[in-house]
């Protein structure tokens, strides 16, 4: 069930009207029994994994509060990351493992086999990060164990925040599922707002331009520089609508059962460094990614070149961690090096619009790997964009003027980058339209129209997925 | 206290009954936007819009009716049939669609006190292939109020018949820019207080272009199959036997393709085998250009399966002798 779908907008008032018809001790039952549908409306066997997760890791982490021997802490430990790796490890790398040891060995490889048609199931790299950084903070003893398994079981599969996160950690969100807050009128404007907002981002932003890329990137050698450089652009404004969009209507829909999400990107094209780029996206995987591999690792309390070899194992992790593919190797170790020359060169001080835009570029060249349908179509586009001379009129060949859309769609493309800019703009410079709303609410009801009928009139609604469920 | 500034919390009114009131604003923008785009649209007289239209409006009362998708919109010159003929003349035909769309529109039209005389069906290499989507929806959704409508994308695409009867406002996302501009057209009209929908030219869409096909040696040198499904020759041919029974007469016309359709198709002449099948069965003239000397001329064609209006008006003189000599063997 995805949210821009029509099920989800019939699922959606029911479970409110349901959460809110019951006493408020019981309505996690509500929230449970919901999240476990949302999540079978996919596949209903799926839920034999969710739950596996779940059992396995509050009686893991359970045995680890209560025992006193360190060893069967650290064995329960250790079972609890090996099910939940193990798991990920059989539906999203199983396949590729077996085909590049497959290539080192020299095997044939049927891609008929038994690993090639294992079927991902969604959302599994978002709930079992968050089922194990429970059991690493039990472990860490940064939070008590859940006393109640239902509770627990809500926290894994909450279903707003279920199948693209944010990853929420245990610390935040169990205490609010135990006692919710009273819902008042600002959360109700605050949750509308964002869901809309979240809406325009995903199916007239995000699913608009993502059929230019879509032509531009499905076969990058017949394009020149100035088209794949387009592409590129309107697929770095695609993933942040398309996945911040997610976000958005995620916080904006918890927000209505009474319970607050982390926020999960702050206008992170916006940023002057890498580092700062990586504190405003994706925040809640940066920060997991800190948290349960950097630190460990050693982080920055070590020599300068342990340090950087920690960072660039992070980033290569955080890679592999969205696709079992080189290509999402190499654009987690491109980041990586990124911030290592970064931190290295960090003495030199350049005006800040050229620090913006080399952040820029570089994460822009880091895109071409992420949406690139192979690793040799990547290094097309990057060669054609480094190639001075491949730069030209898109229009050039006649035939595909403006990639076969007529003028008045292009033009609407520069609109819909022009809108992204604007609504980014209102969170930096911290209008909570929200708040306004909630103080005037006939504007704010009649503004709430015009933007649904915005999004009715220009959004996309053949049910495309968000790009963050394949990962 | 202006509209914009006034306050429910002044009035003491609860969040839930705050929240029920913005749901109606809601629910009276969006209908509002609705109702009178698809008023405005219904004003149209534009192409398919002012084809679908005409016949709602029970504006199309000529003798002879012509249905079929693109391959009869421009193939089909009413004027030249009219002055062979003798009988006033219109068509009907809707590019990219096929007669299981158009049903919904030849019935209502058959049934009417001052129906036609004689329908025509262009037919098109497509028409008996199956399918679940519906071609084009905006050119009906205006309509889709209409029994006959609702039935029609029930028939062929219930996903979309169950979107547009059971969500409100989910057709507003199938409105695109020629239905806004249809509106516009429509408001046009209405205010120079026109009130026919029908097109220009009787509904003919002639095409002034020369023969262009990229690729055109690979395009000739690969063959496909023509799509027969049962389920829809079975329905094609209740609705012939409707048609008859409310005495309109049906006439089938298969046009020409440059090359001749079996350079491109495997089965072609189990789809000719299937037409001469329902016409024999139901006692039909078929007008059959398949083979006709003018596939040989791309001088005829804009591409290969239709034709510019050097063609069209060739075609459409031929289909005019031909039905003239069938009424004039008829009994008056």
């Amino acid at each position: 069930m995805l949210f821009n779908s029509l099920s989800f907008l019939v699922f959606l008032p029911i479970v409110l009207l349901l959460h809110y018809l019951v006493p408020s001790k019981i309505r996690w039952i509500v929230l449970l029994i919901a999240s476990y549908f949302f999540y079978a409306s996919w596949k209903l066997e799926y839920l034999v994994l969710i739950v596996g997760s779940t059992l396995v890791d509050y009686y893991a982490a359970k045995k680890i509060a209560h025992s006193s021997s360190a060893k069967t802490k650290k064995f329960l430990l250790v079972f609890s990351l090996v099910i939940n790796l193990g798991i990920l490890f059989f539906f999203k790398y199983a396949n590729f493992f077996s085909v590049e040891i497959s290539k080192i060995f020299g095997f044939s490889v049927d891609h008929s086999s038994f690993f090639a048609n294992i079927i991902l199931p969604v959302g599994i790299s978002f709930y079992t990060f968050q089922s194990m950084s429970y059991t690493i903070d039990v472990y860490k003893k940064r939070i008590k164990p859940a006393h109640h398994l239902g509770y627990f079981a809500l926290y894994v599969a909450y279903f707003p925040q279920l199948v693209a996160g944010p990853i929420e950690r245990a610390g935040h969100l169990l205490k609010q599922f135990i006692k919710p807050k009273k819902v008042n009128r600002i959360d109700v404007y605050f949750a509308i707002t964002r869901i809309l907002v979240g809406f325009i981002k995903k199916v007239v932003i995000a699913d608009r331009v993502a059929a230019v890329v879509e032509i531009i990137y499905a076969d990058p050698s017949v394009q020149n520089s100035t088209a794949l450089l387009l592409g590129t652009i309107l697929f770095a404004i695609q993933i942040y609508c398309d996945f911040s969009g997610y976000s958005d209507i995620a916080i904006g829909v918890s927000r209505l059962f009474g319970i607050n999400i982390m926020e999960n990107f702050r206008s992170p094209y916006f940023s002057k460094s890498l580092g700062e780029f990586w504190s405003r996206w994706h925040i809640s995987l940066s920060t997991w990614f800190k948290d349960y591999v950097y630190i460990p690792l050693g982080g920055n309390r070590v020599v300068k070149w342990k340090m950087y070899y920690n960072l660039l194992i992070t980033f290569i992790l955080s890679g592999f961690w969205h696709g079992a593919a080189w290509t999402f190797i190499i654009w987690g170790a491109i980041h990586g090096l990124g911030l290592i020359i970064e931190k290295r060169f960090s003495f030199i001080k350049l005006p800040r619009l050229i620090n913006h835009l080399l952040t820029l570029t570089i994460v822009l060249i880091g895109w071409v790997f992420f949406r690139a349908n192979s690793l040799n179509d990547s290094w097309i586009v990057i060669q054609s964009l480094f190639s001075l001379s491949g730069y030209g009129s898109i229009i050039a060949d006649g035939k595909s003027l403006f990639f076969g859309l007529p003028f008045w769609k292009f033009a609407s493309l520069g609109f819909l980058v022009l809108l992204t800019i604007i609504i980014d703009l209102l969170i930096i410079k911290r209008i909570r339209l929200y708040k306004v709303f909630s103080k005037k609410p006939m504007m704010a009801w009649f503004t709430y129209s015009l933007i649904i009928l915005f999004i009715l009139v220009f959004g996309v609604f053949d049910n495309n997925e968000f790009i963050y469920f394949q990962f | 206290m202006n509209l914009f500034t006034s306050s429910f919390k002044n009035k003491k009114i609860s969040l839930f009954a705050e929240i029920t009131v913005g749901l109606i604003i809601i629910s009276v923008v969006l209908f509002g936007f609705q109702f009178g785009t698809d008023y405005l649209v219904k004003h149209s007289n534009h192409s398919q819009y002012g084809k679908v239209n005409s016949i709602f409006n029970g504006q199309v009362t000529e003798d002879i009716v012509c249905f079929g998708s693109s391959v009869s919109e421009v193939g089909f010159n009413s004027k030249i049939i009219e002055s062979i003929t003798n009988k006033s003349t219109y068509n009907s035909a809707i590019d990219g669609t096929r007669i299981k769309q158009l049903e919904p529109l030849i019935e209502l039209l058959s049934n009417k006190p001052n129906k036609p005389q004689y329908i025509l069906f262009g037919l098109s290499y497509f028409e008996f292939a199956s399918t679940s989507k519906i071609t084009a929806p905006d050119r009906y959704i205006a309509h889709f109020s209409q029994q006959e409508i609702i039935a029609m994308f029930q028939s062929i695409d219930k996903e979309t018949a169950r979107k547009l009867s059971y969500f409100p406002f989910s057709k507003i996302s199938y409105y695109n820019h020629t239905y806004y501009k249809n509106g516009f057209i429509g408001l046009s009209n209405l205010i120079k207080k026109q009130n026919s929908t029908k097109p220009i030219n009787k509904g003919y869409t002639p095409k002034d272009k020369a023969f262009y096909v990229p690729n055109f040696d690979e395009v000739k040198n690969t063959k496909s199959e023509v799509g027969i499904d049962e389920q829809v020759v079975k329905s094609f041919e209740e609705l012939i036997v409707k048609i008859k029974n409310s005495r309109t007469e049906p006439v089938f016309i298969i046009y020409p393709v440059y090359l001749g359709a079996k350079t491109y198709f495997n089965n072609y002449s189990s789809y000719l085998q299937t037409i001469d099948s329902i016409a024999t069965s139901n006692g039909i003239l078929v007008l059959d250009y398949s083979s006709h000397p003018i596939t040989e001329n791309k001088d005829y064609f804009y591409n290969i399966g239709h034709l510019n209006r050097q063609g069209a008006d060739s075609i459409s003189t031929l289909i005019g002798f031909e039905l003239k000599k069938h009424f004039d063997k008829q009994p008056n």
